[in-house]
Parts: C-alpha cells; structure tokens; sequence
C-alpha cells in the first residue's frame, strides 16, 4: 500500500484498522532497522519497533497530513528509541552522552548471527558511537536512509542549517576514527 | 578516507521469519489495546440518564432515613417553647438588675479618687502625724552623725618630711631620666624576652629585605602589622623564639630598646 493510500484511509476513522495494517506492512522494516541503528541491540529494538507501532495505533486520528506520512512515522519511532536509550543508560547511571555500553555490545556481538556485516561496516558503527544519539540520528537518516535535509529536519524537528552543520561535523569526526583505527 | 564516497552499508540483520513474526505482534497487541479501549469506554444506551435517577432516589432514600433517625420525645416541643420563654425572662430580669452609670462615670472616677487621696494626705499634715518615738530616734540619728563628723575633721593623714619631693625625683628617675641601655635577656623576665623576640624578627625581615634591594619583593611589602600579626597567629613556641632569636643574634646590635619601650610598644599593639 503507497503512502497515498493509506492517507486517504485515515481520513475516516472506521478506516483505521486497514491504514494500520498497511502503514505495518510497509513501514515494519524501515523502522526496525532506523531505531536498530540507534539502540544497536536486536532485542531492545525489537522492543522499541513495536512500542513504536503501538504508539503510531493510538495516534492516528492525530495525523493531520500537513506532514509526510514517514517523517511522522520516522519521528514516532525516533523519539521511541532516544526515550528508550536515555532511560536505559539512567538506569544503568551513565551518562547520556556515554556510549561505551553500546560499543563494548558491538563487540561482544561479532559472532552473533544478527550482526553479519563486513570489518568496515562494523567499524563505521563503533565510528558512530563516538557521537551523540542526536547525531546518530542524524547521520543515519542522512546516510543511510538518504533522506534530504528537509525531510530529516521534520523528523527530528530542528532546523536545516543546524542539521547540516551536524551532519558535516560527524562524518568528519567519523572519518578521523576510522583513519586512527 | 571518505565515507560518503565509500558507501559502507549496515551490518545489522534479523532472525529469519522475524519481520512476519514482528506484524503478528504488533497487530496482536494493537487489537488487546483495542479490546481494552472498547470495556474501558462504552456503555450501554441511555445509561447516563438512569445513573441520574438512581443517585436522585438513593439522596431521596437518604433524606427520608435521617429524618427518621432525629424523632423527638411526645410533648418535646411544647417543653421547649416553655423553657425558651422563661430563659428570656430570667435574661431579662437580669438585665434590669444591672446598675446604670451616668455617662463618663469611669472617666471621672479615676480624678475624684486621686483628688481623695489628696485630701487624705493634706489632713495627716495638718495633724503632725508622726509615728510613736520618731522624734527621739531623730535626735539620736544627728548626734551620731555630728559625732562622726567632728572625728573625721580631727583626722589628719601625715606623710614624711619631704616624702612628696622625694617621691617626684623617684618617679623621673625610673622614667623621664633613665638612661637608654642595650637590650639585654633578663634571666626571669622570659614573657619579654619573648616578646621582644617577636619584634626582633621583624627588624631582622626588614633588614634583610632592605640588603637584598629587590624593589619588587613581596616581603618589602609586609608591613610590621601584619609581620606582628603573622607572629602572633603561627603559635610559635618559647623554643621556637629562641631559636629564631639565636640565628638572628647579630641583629641585636642594631636595636636600642629600653625595657619600658618596648613594654610600651607591646602594649600599644595588643601583644
């Protein structure tokens, strides 16, 4: 189901269901593996995708469709995962900034079979765990899901000239570790 | 190395079948929400209505049990109304007793009693009234006082021949006349030795910072206040200051102090 479609079937609220399930079939890896950038472990982004869909049921007769239909999907879930991670490292009593966990989880998940990537992919991971989660986020949208700025500016609800500056910064600060390492 | 050119995927995979699994979840606990929202939110048709009348009839219920509950005894109410009326006379009646005062009565009250007392006072004048054997005792009382009197005149406190003319050279002697001698330790004198000691340092600081000819020095800076105040917060022992007073002896060549100046500086600083 295109994006059009399922829009035109939130207009009615008796359409709900149908626009959910299609929003799911379309949007279920997507968003798995955006917010599996973010919390990098399997199970906790297992968790996050479906709290994140959860989320996007109860809050469909709030899509007014002055935004795109992903970037407010996109949004849901990022949000979902940052809330998620931040409250994960508070209890651990880390700092939010602190990514150490997550990078000795990188390592320690090598011989894992949901982590089957070639050295450089996985180094350009721990590369990206040197940033902040925003900038993550920003990066991966940008480099991965090649999002334009502006659509990466609704989701994460900052301003474009702001994005660029961050985006510019990580991938030199990115660069600069992967020449180190 | 660039990253943009590179292109380096995600290395991230899932268990096979997870994503079929993952809808199922989802749309399962997407339909326990459902469920819960729809017993949580609906009732039945024109429930609201009935829930009205059924809190109205159980106030009214309410109403009628309290009434019952405060019944009073046969005749109670007649009892009563007797009872109030003759509280309302006894009221009265004791109203009617209350004497009445003219008005400013209290004001005027307080001017007449002092006036009385006046009065009172005036005629105890006008009698002599003096307690029984006053006039004896007072008699007695000035001739012992005339007595003592006449015995301190008679007194007369004598000094030696010339004492007041010999007491002045003394005095001068000891102060104004003395002499200025060098500094020197008095073996049972020790609190000033002390005491000077600390000022000795001083001089020595001073001295030697002079010597130096370090126009930017702090310790050229130091007044003697503060040195003396230094001194007076280290708690340095007896032993201390002799020591002290021991590796600066040279520096006792270059003073000439009496004992009184420097008791009188000591004095003056609060030493």
């Amino acid at each position: 189901m295109k994006d059009e479609e399922i829009i035109q079937l939130l207009e009615n609220p008796e359409n709900h269901e149908k626009a959910f399930r299609g929003i799911l079939k379309a949007y279920k890896e997507k968003l798995y593996y955006h917010v599996r950038k973010i919390v990098i472990d399997h199970d906790d982004a297992d968790d996050v995708t479906q709290e994140s869909f959860i989320k996007i049921w109860r809050n469909l007769d709030k899509f007014r469709g002055d935004s795109k239909l992903y970037t407010w999907l996109y949004r849901i879930a990022t949000n979902e995962a940052l809330t998620f991670l931040q409250k994960k490292k508070k209890d651990q009593g880390i700092s939010i900034d602190d990514n150490e966990g997550l990078v000795s989880h990188l390592e320690s998940s090598k011989s894992d079979t949901y982590l089957d990537g070639e050295e450089i992919e996985i180094k350009l991971q721990k590369a990206l765990l040197q940033l902040t989660d925003k900038q993550r986020v920003v990066f991966n949208l940008k480099y991965f899901e090649e999002l334009k700025y502006e659509e990466i500016a609704e989701i994460t609800e900052t301003s474009v000239g702001g994005l660029k500056a961050t985006y510019h910064f990580a991938v030199k600060k990115i660069e600069e570790f992967l020449t180190k390492n | 190395m660039n990253i943009e050119e590179s292109k380096i995927k995600s290395p991230f995979t899932v268990p096979e079948g997870y994503f079929g699994k993952l809808e199922e979840n989802i749309l399962a606990e997407v339909n326990i929400q459902t469920l819960k929202s729809i017993q949580n939110l609906k009732t039945p048709t024109g429930y609201f209505d009935q829930l009205e009348d059924e809190i109205l009839s159980l106030a009214k219920i309410d109403n009628l049990r309290k009434n019952k509950s405060i019944a009073t005894p046969k005749e109670y109410f007649e009892d009563l109304e007797s009872q109030i009326i003759s509280q309302v006379n006894i009221e009265k009646l004791k109203d009617s007793a209350k004497s009445e005062v003219p008005k400013a009565y209290f004001d005027e009250m307080e001017d007449m009693i002092f006036s009385k007392v006046k009065i009172e006072k005036l005629k105890d004048l006008k009698e002599n009234k003096t307690p029984e054997g006053f006039f004896d005792e007072l008699e007695n009382q000035i001739l012992a006082k005339v007595k003592i009197e006449s015995l301190t005149k008679g007194v007369q406190l004598s000094t030696p021949s010339s004492y007041f003319d010999r007491l002045e050279e003394n005095i001068l002697s000891q102060t104004v006349e003395t002499k200025k001698a060098k500094f020197t330790v008095v073996k049972n004198k020790w609190v000033y030795f002390r005491n000077a000691a600390a000022i000795l340092l001083i001089g020595t600081f001073s001295v030697l910072v002079y010597k130096q000819n370090q126009p930017k020095d702090e310790f050229a800076e130091i007044t003697s206040e503060e040195m003396i105040a230094y001194l007076a917060e280290e708690n340095l022992t007896d032993a201390d200051l002799s020591t002290l007073v021991t590796e600066t002896t040279p520096i006792h060549e270059n003073v000439e102090l009496t004992e009184q100046e420097i008791e009188k500086y000591l004095k003056e600083n609060d030493i």
